[in-house]
């Protein structure tokens, strides 16, 4: 495979990447999306292609189009394994590996679920509730508790809108816990005028959404502050503490959510300044207004910069792709201003909405109640007490600790725990997040097999 | 724990452990395996599971046409795949 060249290679073909892909291509750049999923549309927009739970989407269809008649080129079932410093992107595709040398890079690869470890989360049965979003917008997968009892414990905005999609699938849920903390209703509500002027419409949308729930009659338990999955070898029944009170219910399916997080594994493989972000609970690379990111030439779009939904994702992607061609000159000052401002000032907007979602559900503390019995690194196994007594050993850097107990070494390579961890630090050491850092992300991103590389002409 | 809403999607004939499971086209090997009765898709003694169906985790990892450690919620189900879990039989 010899190397081949374009202006923009953009990583991800959701909201961001596709919009980033259409502004790029009507400038006149050679764009290139890559995309890990087999279609277009990430996981937000997941099958708006065709797939089995396609439903009318012409946002969607639209920016695709645009992409496509404006000569944006597409690599689907390709994952980016390495970008080096010259910005050249190095790809597998389950087949060979390729090279691209960009010019410039989008990184558009949005959100993954906050983990979210309690007492038995490895038992076969328990799955984040995104994932019963993507089984049925793949598929047409739904949960049946005609076969065994669902239920839902977690919190956020995808919960309310999981269950809705869900529904609509015939999919039928047994009981919802509502793990987020009493009273925060009212904590938000300082940010709710703020909102409504800014975003009425999607407000609205989710209390929509609150009251279809409300009618369809699943059983809701809120305040939940301790819940557990009880069972061998596989779950059986959930046990949930409110109020002091516990209570058991039978359940072979338990789906969990708290919230989602930016994906920060190319980010921080290319070693772009990061924060921790004591609201989310999560490293985040820093941008400015375009997406720009500490480093030349690249650019990040979309949820993976900090959490703004997908109305925020498209002008994210547009400004994206504006900036990256002013950088490689293809858009004077002037033009830039003209064209960035619409969107800018709807960014404002939608920042203005995100202040009272945030503010609904701020994310549990994992280290909080977080027994010594439970797993912290799922692919390893490794239990919150087995990392406590190593960190309270001294060993209280993450990489360190990585070496000691291989916790981040497994297959996840740290996309798991790797927060979590740094956490753990936190909570063991009373230093901040922020001071101590997180696991070191090397290439490849995903295995790929000795063969690829026997065949691979790493030709620039 | 799961079932397939009605689809006019084509059947794919897929063998899991030498069974045959029927899949849709659109389906991947995780989605197909879920419908199918599959809790885990790998029998390793920590019970690896799939948490995220979006290729993160890692917890779906099978072998799929004689290829080992493959996520199986990124490959497409192609008719004759051969899916190996290691279980004798679904968890379901």
């Amino acid at each position: 495979m010899t190397g081949t060249g374009c202006d923009v290679a953009i990583i991800g073909a959701g909201p961001a990447g596709l919009s980033a892909a259409a502004t790029a291509a009507e400038l006149g750049l050679a764009a290139v999306v890559i995309e890990e999923q087999a279609g277009p549309g990430g996981q937000v927009w997941r099958g708006f292609d065709g797939g089995p739970a396609a439903t009318a989407n012409p946002a969607a269809h639209a920016v695709l189009a645009r992409a496509r008649s404006a000569g944006a080129a597409f690599r689907f079932a390709t994952t980016v394994v390495d970008i080096d410093r010259t910005l050249g992107v190095t790809w597998y595709d389950g087949l060979r590996l390729g090279r691209l040398q960009a010019r410039a890079v989008i990184i558009a690869t949005g959100t993954v679920e906050r983990p979210l470890p309690f007492p038995g989360w490895t038992l076969p049965g328990v799955i984040g509730l995104g994932a019963l979003q993507i089984a049925y917008k793949t598929g047409g997968v739904v949960p049946d508790a005609d076969t065994g009892e669902v239920v839902v414990a977690g919190q956020g905005p995808l919960v309310l809108q999981c269950l809705a999609d869900l529904a609509g699938g015939g999919a039928r849920v047994s009981a919802v816990l509502d793990i987020g903390a009493r009273g925060r209703m009212a904590a938000a509500l300082a940010s709710l005028p703020g909102a409504l002027g800014a975003r009425p419409g999607l407000l609205a949308r989710g209390a929509g959404l609150l009251w279809k729930r409300r009618l369809s009659g699943v059983p809701t338990h809120r305040g939940v502050e301790r819940f557990e999955a009880l069972g061998t070898d596989h779950v059986e029944a959930v046990r949930f503490t409110i109020d002091g009170t516990t209570r058991t219910l039978p359940c072979r399916l338990l789906a969990v959510h708290d919230g989602v997080i930016p994906n920060t594994q190319l980010p921080r493989l290319l070693k772009l300044d990061h924060v921790w972000r004591p609201d989310t609970r999560c490293f985040t690379p820093t941008v400015d207004a375009h997406g720009r990111s500490s480093r030349d030439g690249v650019w990040i779009a979309g949820d993976g910069a900090g959490i703004g939904g997908v109305l925020d994702a498209e002008p994210g992607g547009r400004l994206a792709a504006l900036d990256a061609a002013r950088f490689l000159g293809r858009l004077d000052g002037d033009a830039f201003e003209q064209k960035a401002a619409t969107d800018r000032r709807r960014r404002a907007g939608n920042r203005k909405a995100r202040q009272f979602i945030d503010a609904l559900d701020p994310p549990r503390d994992p280290a909080t109640g977080l027994d010594d019995e439970t797993i912290v690194c799922r692919c390893e196994g490794l239990t919150a007490g087995a990392l406590r007594t190593v960190i309270r050993g001294g060993v209280d850097e993450p990489n360190r600790v990585k070496t000691a107990t291989r916790c981040g070494m497994g297959s996840c390579q740290g996309r798991i725990c790797g927060n979590l961890l740094t956490q753990l630090i936190a909570r063991e050491t009373g230093r901040p997040e922020e001071q101590i850092g997180a696991l070191r992300i090397r290439p490849p991103l995903k295995p790929v097999p000795l063969g690829a590389f026997a065949d691979f002409e790493d030709t620039p | 724990m799961f079932k397939r809403a009605p689809s006019p999607r084509p059947v794919v004939a897929i063998t899991v452990d030498g069974k045959p499971v029927e899949a849709r086209r659109g389906d991947t090997v995780a989605s197909a395996l879920l419908a199918a009765g599959y809790l885990s898709f790998t029998d390793t003694p920590r019970r690896v599971t799939p948490y995220c169906l979006i290729g993160n985790c890692f917890g779906c990892l099978c072998e799929i046409d004689g290829r080992r450690g493959v996520q199986a919620c990124l490959a497409p189900v192609r008719d004759g795949m051969v899916v190996r879990t290691g279980h004798k039989e679904p968890d379901r």
